[in-house]
């Protein structure tokens, strides 16, 4: 597969508490295809942000740290790169942008000379970099941008901040943009905005996205390949497409069942019932067992992963749409879970 | 035809913002000239983006913030103009769920005294054992524990937490809730739990709710009506029904079609 | 204006025993009070939490323990016999610690006097010396813990209440239809601000004249209005947290708001300030006595100790040792005060928290 830009193989996350080691990233593999969107979706603490900060290295020092995987960017191991070599891939090859457009911008300079930082810092000189700062501004649908460069970021709205700051994801050209709930703190109408701008751009730069979202009215708008994520692993893998109209592992049966949209007024909301196992001390066997309608016994012990599910009833042929192989990648038979090619940390004993 | 519970005529929120040099004052309007009305053991939801002005009415309603002018009549009374006894009826009956699980309650207080404090002030219940009594009752409706009352805020997730602010609210029987964005802040599966709490509640004790809320799947699964606001204005109001299937006005749907598809067959901002 | 309490005073110095129980029973009080304190807020888990926060931190456990070790020199300097032949108080601390006056001025540890052409034997041994006066330099730094303590303390439980209460009002009526309560008290500490404090105190022992309870009251009129503004800060960050907003529409009163919603919350801010400020105020007493308005003459304190070491500097031999003694015990209860402080806002200040 010579499309594929970023393959990210069996990476773990951890964290040095005071209650123990936090794996935050257990384990995640996916890929982003050049010019395609994959995203990554799951409820707080699965671990998807935590994963982008992984790919960029940005994770909190020193109580977190990748305890081992690896991040094939362009053929190349990030993880093995030195410390200034990473410095010229974030921002270069990789731009990132965050939830809160307030924060990530510095109050007290102005947007131009943001904008035009993150292109001198990779060797452009300044009156270039202005021009270009500009260029950006128009691109990302801001219209008087010369004024727009002379102002703080607190005289203008969270749309447009947002925009700034994807202007400046974007002033080097990345193959790679990664979003980080971009849109969650912004009113809807602003959110589908910010959501068009992005899918536009893809389209004009070919450049690939990486979504990261609580929200799957955002996956099902702009990804092509989606990740569902709960307690530090991938449990589902699969086009967006197919994930919408049946999804496959029970968790993410669950989360689709429960949004009101889709259920009928006047009756209660399918629920998943139960919380979040406790990220220090995740269950040793399948880690969505104790909230899972459709448990049995084979969930004590680590689901593997088939075609991209990691459930045991793929293995052993139960009620989750197992038996058609349409989707699925390779079309393996169900009980050879380790020759699936998407799943390299499939069957993997997960330490207690 | 039923009474409405709460009606709201022409209400006026106006905040002093000073400018220039020596402080002149002028005016941001927050809400204008905004009237609706509840039927009792209904949902109204109040939509709309940050700065519509939804949440201000919320808190107008319940005293927490004063008016401009304008008139609140709750239960046949006039919320204004009343006398302290009259009042503490009133702030009785009228209780309130905020959006943030982790700021609304206060973390130095046990889940029994956030529970029972409100009770003492109103006298309800006659002994302090009634009414740790009732608290423990009031935890079970909500689907926690009884234990539960000795404990503190913080070893609960977001959506116990929010659940013990949903009891506060209960703790003095109300008839009337201002749920401000009380799902806004949790998970999708946290989320339904909370949802199916709230109808039930509405159900076993006649709840009238008011949603503040930005969120337009919940309001078209919960709400029986719906009022749209956009700076301050209410530009549209009527039967969720009709506001989802017919809606009038361009900032209504403009609103609407910015929802995101769940089906991606049918993607809606892809198009250009 | 002169001390306050002098008429108390003045009949107590008639019943010298009486005196003498009624003093010891102060700095016990104190002690059982703090404790009693100590346990109860352990009870509550938040504090729970931060003490198990601070145990893990050995800096903060050795600054706990010379802070005690210091407070046990004070405590046995505040404890006493009424000594009926002698007519003095004698406290615990003289007893084991009191050296006979010399002469002359002798170096640590030396038996024969310095300096002097002809140097007689010292009548017993100095550990540290003694001072141009002849005085046991050990005896007087270790009655500077006493003083230390005292104006740390009783500064801070003069401060407290009146920062707590005002920046409480001022913060809670901010903005709001009272908010003259907050323009009056932000008025008076701004000017009280804008005034150097070190002017400020010695224009109050000028008219309040030398003692300690005197220079408390002076450092506490400059101190209050750091702990004000910081607690009026915290109060209108919490007025608008949905918890109050949540208390109130129960029909929480204004005083049951402020005392039983807001003020617990505050609790830590006001502690970090305490801790931090007791060094400062420490290191002020020094300055003041330095500059001949602290606690007077008779009194121990390091301030006079260094002051009186400033003439001693100009002689040859040089007098280093009580300068040395007296800065040396002020820098460790100092740093013991700021590592403390420094760990306790790192365990309980909200604002580091997520």
């Amino acid at each position: 597969m010579s499309d594929v830009l970023l393959s990210v193989e069996n990476l773990k996350t951890y964290f040095r508490t005071s209650r123990g080691i936090v794996k935050a990233v257990d384990g995640v593999s996916f890929t982003v295809e050049k010019g395609k969107t994959r995203a990554l979706v799951g409820e707080s603490g699965c671990g998807k942000s935590m994963t982008a900060l992984s790919i960029l290295q940005l994770v909190p020092e020193p109580a977190g740290y990748i305890d081992g995987g690896k991040i094939v960017f362009e053929g190349r191991d990030l993880l093995d790169l030195t410390w200034s070599d990473m410095r010229t891939v974030r921002g270069k090859d990789i731009g990132m942008i965050f939830q809160e457009p307030m924060t990530s911008l510095n109050p007290t300079f102005t947007i131009g000379s943001q904008l035009s930082e993150a292109m001198t810092i990779h060797g452009k000189d300044f009156g270039t970099a202005i021009e270009r700062a500009v260029e950006l501004l128009d691109l990302v649908g801001i219209k008087d941008a010369r004024q727009t460069l002379r102002q703080y970021p607190h005289e203008l709205s969270g749309g447009m901040r947002q925009r700034v700051m994807i202007a400046i994801a974007l002033s080097n050209n990345p193959k790679l943009l990664i979003a980080d709930e971009p849109t969650t703190a912004l009113d809807v109408t602003v959110q589908a905005q910010i959501l068009r701008l992005l899918k536009d751009l893809q389209e004009r730069l070919g450049m690939a996205v990486l979504m990261i979202t609580h929200n799957l009215g955002i996956v099902s708008e702009i990804a092509d390949d989606v990740s569902v994520m709960y307690a530090g692993q991938v449990v589902e893998e699969s086009a967006t497409g197919a994930l919408f109209s049946m999804p496959r592992h029970p968790y993410t049966q669950g989360l689709f069942a429960s949004l009101p949209a889709r259920n009928p007024r006047g009756q209660d909301l399918e629920t998943l019932e139960g919380i979040v196992p406790d990220a220090a001390a995740w269950p040793s066997g399948c880690r969505f067992a104790e909230r899972c309608k459709k448990k049995f016994d084979a969930c004590s012990v680590p689901a593997p992963v088939v075609e991209g599910v990691r459930c045991h009833l793929m293995v052993s042929g139960g009620t989750g749409g197992v038996e058609n192989g349409e989707w699925g990648v390779g079309n393996q038979p169900p009980n050879s879970p380790l020759t699936t090619p998407h799943s390299p940390d499939a069957p993997e004993a997960i330490d207690a | 035809m039923p009474e409405p519970i709460l009606t709201v005529t022409n209400l006026v929120k106006q905040f002093p913002v000073r400018t220039g040099l020596f402080g002149q004052k002028t005016f941001k309007t927050a809400v204008d000239d905004v009237s609706f009305s509840i039927n009792a053991g209904k949902t109204l939801a109040l939509v709309g983006e940050s700065g519509s002005g939804k949440s201000t009415v919320g808190l107008m309603l319940l005293g927490l913030l004063e008016t401009t002018s304008g008139s609140v009549v709750f239960d046949g009374k006039p919320v204004a103009n009343l006398n302290q006894s009259d009042s503490m009826v009133l702030r009785r009956k009228m209780q309130v769920v905020f959006q943030d699980p982790y700021a609304s309650l206060n973390a130095r207080f046990t889940v029994g005294q956030t529970l029972t404090e409100g009770m003492r002030i109103h006298g309800l219940h006659e002994t302090e054992a009634g009414r740790l009594r009732a608290a423990g009752t009031l935890l079970t409706q909500v689907g926690l524990p009884e234990n539960a009352l000795d404990r503190y805020p913080h070893e609960f997730s977001g959506g116990q937490r929010q659940r013990i602010a949903i009891a506060r609210a209960l703790s003095v029987e109300p008839s009337f809730i201002v749920l401000d964005e009380p799902t806004s802040a949790l998970d999708v599966s946290v989320q339904s739990q909370v949802l199916n709490l709230l109808r039930k509640l509405q159900r076993e004790k006649n709840l009238t709710y008011l949603f503040v809320t930005h969120d337009l799947d919940v309001v078209k699964y919960l709400a029986d009506e719906v009022c749209v606001m956009e700076m301050g204005k209410i530009v549209e109001q009527g039967d969720v029904d009709q506001i989802f299937e017919v809606p009038k006005k361009e900032y209504t749907q403009k609103l609407l079609s910015a929802i995101p598809s769940l089906d991606p067959a049918s993607r809606r901002l892809g198009a250009f | 204006m002169g001390n306050p309490l002098l008429p108390l005073q003045l009949w107590l110095d008639d019943h010298p025993v009486l005196q003498n129980w009624l003093y010891n029973l102060v700095p016990v009080l104190v002690i059982v009070l703090l404790a009693l304190a100590l346990r109860q807020g352990l009870k509550q888990p938040i504090w729970a939490e931060a003490a198990r926060r601070i145990r893990r931190r050995p800096a903060a456990l050795w600054a706990i323990g010379i802070i005690g070790f210091y407070g046990l020199i004070a405590f046995s300097d505040s404890i006493g016999l009424y000594d009926a032949k002698k007519q003095e108080r004698v406290s615990l601390l003289d007893a084991i610690s009191r050296r006979e006056k010399e002469r002359y001025y002798s170096a640590p540890l030396a038996t024969m006097t310095t300096g002097e052409a002809f140097p007689k034997p010292l009548k017993e041994k100095h550990i540290l010396g003694t001072d141009g006066k002849g005085d046991d330099v050990l005896y007087q730094t270790l009655k500077g813990a006493r003083t230390a303590f005292i104006i740390g303390g009783l500064t801070s439980l003069l401060t407290i209440p009146v920062g707590i209460i005002l920046g409480l009002l001022s913060g809670f009526y901010s903005g709001t239809k009272y908010k003259w309560i907050d323009d009056l008290i932000t008025y008076i500490y701004t000017v009280i601000s804008s005034i150097p404090s070190i002017l400020l105190q010695i224009a109050f022992v000028m008219v309040l004249g030398k003692g300690i309870f005197q220079i408390c009251i002076a450092l506490g009129m400059a101190r209050w209005v750091g702990l004000c503004r910081q607690v009026r800060g915290e109060t209108l960050r919490h007025r608008e947290r949905e918890y109050v907003r949540g208390a109130r529409a129960l029909g929480v009163s204004t005083w049951g708001i402020l005392t039983r919603h807001i003020l617990p919350n505050l609790l830590p801010t006001v502690i970090i300030f305490t801790t931090l400020g007791i060094s400062g105020l420490i290191l002020s007493e020094a300055i003041l006595s330095y500059l001949g308005v602290g606690v007077g003459d008779g009194v121990g304190s390091w301030g006079n100790m260094i002051n009186a070491s400033r003439d001693e500097l100009a002689r040859e031999p040089i007098l280093w040792w009580n300068l040395a003694s007296a800065s040396t015990a002020m820098l460790g209860i100092v740093l013991a005060f700021n590592l403390l402080g420094d760990a306790l806002r790192d365990a309980i200040d909200p604002r580091l928290r997520s």
